[in-house]
Order: C-alpha cells, then sequence, then structure tokens
C-alpha cells in the first residue's frame, strides 16, 4: 500500500471511530431514571416512660429516684445487624407466612436497607415468632403493639432499656394466632397478613397507621405495604435513628454458681 | 437457549460468515486481558430528603476477543468480546455505604476494528450486557436484566514474541439500566450507564 493510501485508510478508520462515537451517544443519550413520587408517611415513633428507681446520670441530666423519664424513640435495624435472625415456630404454615413477609418488604427495600433470614437457633435469634396468645406481662415490661384481623390477631412486644431509652432489647416477640379454627379458608390468608403487620413493627413502624388502606393498620385489611407504608419504613431507615439493639441476656445479670465446702 | 447464548451465537455465526481467504484457523486472533471497570451511578433517588444512589465498586475485569480480518480495502478486522465484571453493588449516602449483593456482569459483543495510529487500534461494537447477583437482593430480587449496548475501545497491540503480543485496551461502554424490581417500585425509565475498563492481557 502507497504512503496516500495508507493516509486515506488511516483518515477513513478516524471517520469511522467519531461516527460510530457519535452514533453511540446519540443512541443512548444521557438519561436518569425517575424514582417513585411518595406521598408523607405515618407517624411511627415509640414513647417510652419509666420510673428512675435510683438516683443516676443520664445524658447529663441527674434524676433522683421517683422522677419520671418520658421519650419518643425510633429505631432501625443498622446493617451491622443483617441480615435478621428470626425463628419462627414451627406450626401450620408459620414459617412459609414469614418467609412471604420478608419477602414483601425485602423486595420495598431495595437498597439493602433491610435483609432476614429463618433461624433454627431461637437462643440467638433477632425476632421470635411463636403462634400462641401473648402471655400477660412480663419483665422487662415491653410495650405490645396489637393487630385484630377478625379470622386471626398479632402482638409484637418491643422492650426498650430503661431509664435511659437508648436500646431495644432483642429478640422482639411476635405473636401470631387464629382466632378461627386452622382450617377456616379465611384464616390462612389472615395469618399472611397479619405476619407482615408484625413484621412491619419489628423492622421500627412503632406505630399503627390511621390509614385502612395502609398494611400497618390495626385492623389491616390489606395484604401488602401501601404508598403510605413504603414511604414511612423508607424514611425510618434513611435518617438517624435513636435506639441501638442490644440482647436482652446482655443485661441479666450473671449470678455466679454457688461454690461446694 | 437463553438470552445471552442467543447473542453469542449469532456473534460466532458472525463471524464464520465472514469468509476467509486462507484456513479459518490461521486467520483468526485473539487475545486475552485482565483489568479492572468502574461504573457509573445505576440508579439515583431522593429519599428522606437526601440522595441515595446505587452503584458498583470498582471491579476485577476479564475480557476475552477473537477477531478476524475482513476482506475490504480499508484494513478491518470483524471482533467478537467478552467480559465479565465481578463487584460488589453499594449503596451510597451522606450517612454511609451500605452493601447490597455481590453483582457480576456479562457482556458479549460483535464489532469492527480497525488501525487508528501507529500501534494504536480502535474497536467498536455492539452487544448485550447481563447481570448477575450473588443472592436475591436488592434492585434485581424481581429478576436480572440483559440490555443492548455499545462500545468502544482504544487498543494497544505490541510483539512481545514471534507469537505472542502484549496487548492493552482502554474500552468504554454504555447502555440504559432498569430492572423488573425497580418498575415493580413504581420507577420509570431508565439510567444511562457508563463503563470504563483499563485491561492489559497478551494476545496471539
Amino acid at each position: 500500500m502507497s504512503g496516500r493510501e495508507d493516509a486515506g485508510a488511516r483518515g477513513r478508520g478516524t471517520l469511522l471511530l467519531w461516527a460510530v462515537g457519535c452514533g453511540l451517544a446519540a443512541l443512548v443519550g444521557c438519561n436518569e431514571i425517575a424514582g417513585p413520587i411518595r406521598p408523607n408517611g405515618y407517624g411511627y415513633t415509640l414513647i417510652v416512660t419509666d420510673v428512675v428507681q435510683t438516683t443516676d446520670t443520664i445524658d447529663g441530666v441527674i434524676y433522683v429516684a421517683g422522677d419520671t423519664i418520658t421519650d419518643t424513640v425510633d429505631f432501625k435495624w443498622p446493617a451491622a445487624s443483617l441480615p435478621l435472625r428470626i425463628w419462627v415456630q414451627d406450626t401450620a404454615d408459620l414459617r412459609a407466612d414469614l418467609t412471604a413477609a420478608i419477602g414483601i418488604w425485602k423486595g420495598e427495600l431495595i437498597y439493602g436497607e433491610f435483609d432476614a433470614a429463618l433461624t433454627g437457633d431461637s437462643a440467638h435469634a433477632d425476632v421470635i415468632v411463636r403462634m400462641m396468645v401473648p402471655p400477660a406481662g412480663s419483665a422487662p415490661r415491653p410495650t405490645r403493639l396489637a393487630a385484630i384481623a377478625g379470622p386471626c390477631e398479632g402482638a409484637t412486644d418491643v422492650t426498650v432499656s430503661a431509664p435511659d431509652h437508648t436500646r431495644l432489647l432483642t429478640p422482639i416477640r411476635i405473636y401470631i394466632y387464629p382466632n378461627y379454627l386452622l382450617s377456616d379458608p379465611l384464616t390462612g390468608p389472615c395469618l399472611a397478613r397479619v405476619s407482615a403487620h408484625e413484621l412491619g413493627h419489628a423492622l421500627g413502624l412503632f406505630k399503627h397507621s390511621p390509614d385502612p388502606e395502609d398494611l400497618m393498620y390495626d385492623f389491616p385489611a390489606v395484604d401488602a405495604p401501601s404508598a403510605a407504608d413504603i414511604a414511612t419504613v423508607l424514611w425510618v431507615y434513611h435518617q438517624p435513628t435513636d435506639l441501638r439493639p442490644r440482647p436482652a441476656s446482655d443485661t441479666i445479670p450473671v449470678v455466679p454458681a454457688p461454690v461446694s465446702p | 437457549m437463553s438470552f445471552p447464548h442467543r447473542g453469542l451465537a449469532a456473534l460466532l455465526g458472525l463471524l464464520l460468515v465472514v469468509s476467509p481467504s486462507r484456513t479459518l484457523a490461521a486467520q483468526i486472533s485473539w487475545n486475552a486481558r485482565l483489568g479492572a471497570t468502574y461504573t457509573t451511578t445505576m440508579v439515583t433517588d431522593q429519599i428522606a430528603g437526601s440522595s441515595v444512589t446505587l452503584r458498583p465498586t470498582i471491579a476485577p475485569t476479564l475480557v476475552g476477543e477473537v477477531s478476524l480480518p475482513l476482506r475490504t480495502r480499508t484494513p478491518l478486522d470483524a471482533t467478537a468480546e467478552f467480559q465479565v465484571t465481578t463487584a460488589t453493588l453499594e449503596s451510597h449516602q451522606s450517612s454511609g455505604t451500605t452493601r447490597v449483593a455481590g453483582m457480576r456482569t456479562i457482556a458479549l459483543s460483535g464489532g469492527i476494528r480497525g488501525h487508528f495510529v501507529d500501534v494504536l487500534k480502535w474497536r467498536a461494537g455492539i452487544g448485550v450486557i447481563s447481570y448477575a447477583t450473588s443472592e436475591k437482593a436488592g434492585v434485581f430480587q424481581a429478576g436480572r436484566p440483559i440490555k443492548p449496548m455499545g462500545t468502544a475501545a482504544l487498543e494497544y497491540d505490541r510483539p512481545l514474541t514471534a507469537t505472542l503480543h502484549l496487548n492493552a485496551a482502554l474500552r468504554y461502554d454504555v447502555h440504559g439500566f432498569s430492572t423488573r424490581q425497580l418498575e415493580l417500585n413504581g420507577y420509570t425509565g431508565s439510567q444511562t450507564v457508563h463503563r470504563v475498563t483499563l485491561s492489559v492481557g497478551v494476545g496471539r
């Protein structure tokens, strides 16, 4: 090939390269994905009140015995706690219902805010789910969030450290139970719906929605989170929260075994 | 046959259709390179008054390319290329970074290559890019997308031995990103994602 032909070939190659570049730019353009328009959420914080037992300094303030401390607190599972370990009693379809509930909330929290898996080890679970009527009060006293859905009911016990109100004591305990026979066609869907509702509480939605269209309404009638539920849980997981999780067993003083003579 | 496999078969078919003047094996050249890929933001959102973005970490990359000379007046090669990247998909917010999932991409493309200047060559092509994640997580929960892609590259090629060449490439590709999960969550449109890969390897 002569020098002139060689230069011509290079020129055509350069032109072709520019043409391809311009073609690519025109083909794709510069677009941004558009997120959904989200409504306002609803209140989700927990109000906790405790009476100081002994004189103590909390957040730089001295409290004497008998003083009352009231705080509004919120909570989300930190990334270090994920995936959540959820122990579920192996009865009826409860494990399947909780698996579905995990999928429902994971589907809304797509930026890695939440993940969970069922575990067989209840001693190290972050959340424990049983099919039973919630027991009468226990110590330390939890805040009970209850839902009624006709054929079934549910409750979630949330315990905040007292009197400092800085820790959420785990495991969170969820109780789900049927009011009708398990064989009743209304019971299964109800248990699934209440499972998703109670898991919403365990995620940090510590109040009920005032809107019957929301999954977190106290008489839940829908099977999936509404736009308001989603907006609320996204808000919780994308701003700082007050409480950090801490296993309740860490707060129980270890009693030394008696020494035999 | 899945879409990426059909794409690969089409690329191989394209190479076979181009009739060589001598035996095919003697004319096919190849190169394999290792490198790193930078990817721009894949999703941007506004939540709780702050910006949340999703993008992968810089990804270790494997590139393989085969080419066959075309019988054209301007010396051009028909090329087929695959590129595999492995990274961690992360979401970024002012409060910190969160791991979403392990993420792998496989890109297949066919194109042409020509001389640019001296030891530099250019390559341009079109193809598809497929995403896969280590677990069903984040924006990939409802499926993994396969998207059309355009690519362009500058390649450096220099003989090492009688048969082996040193090869380096600065490669760019672009595609529109969206997933079924994003659509289910009410996101519309697609995000233009640009990727730049720098790689070095050998070829024959």
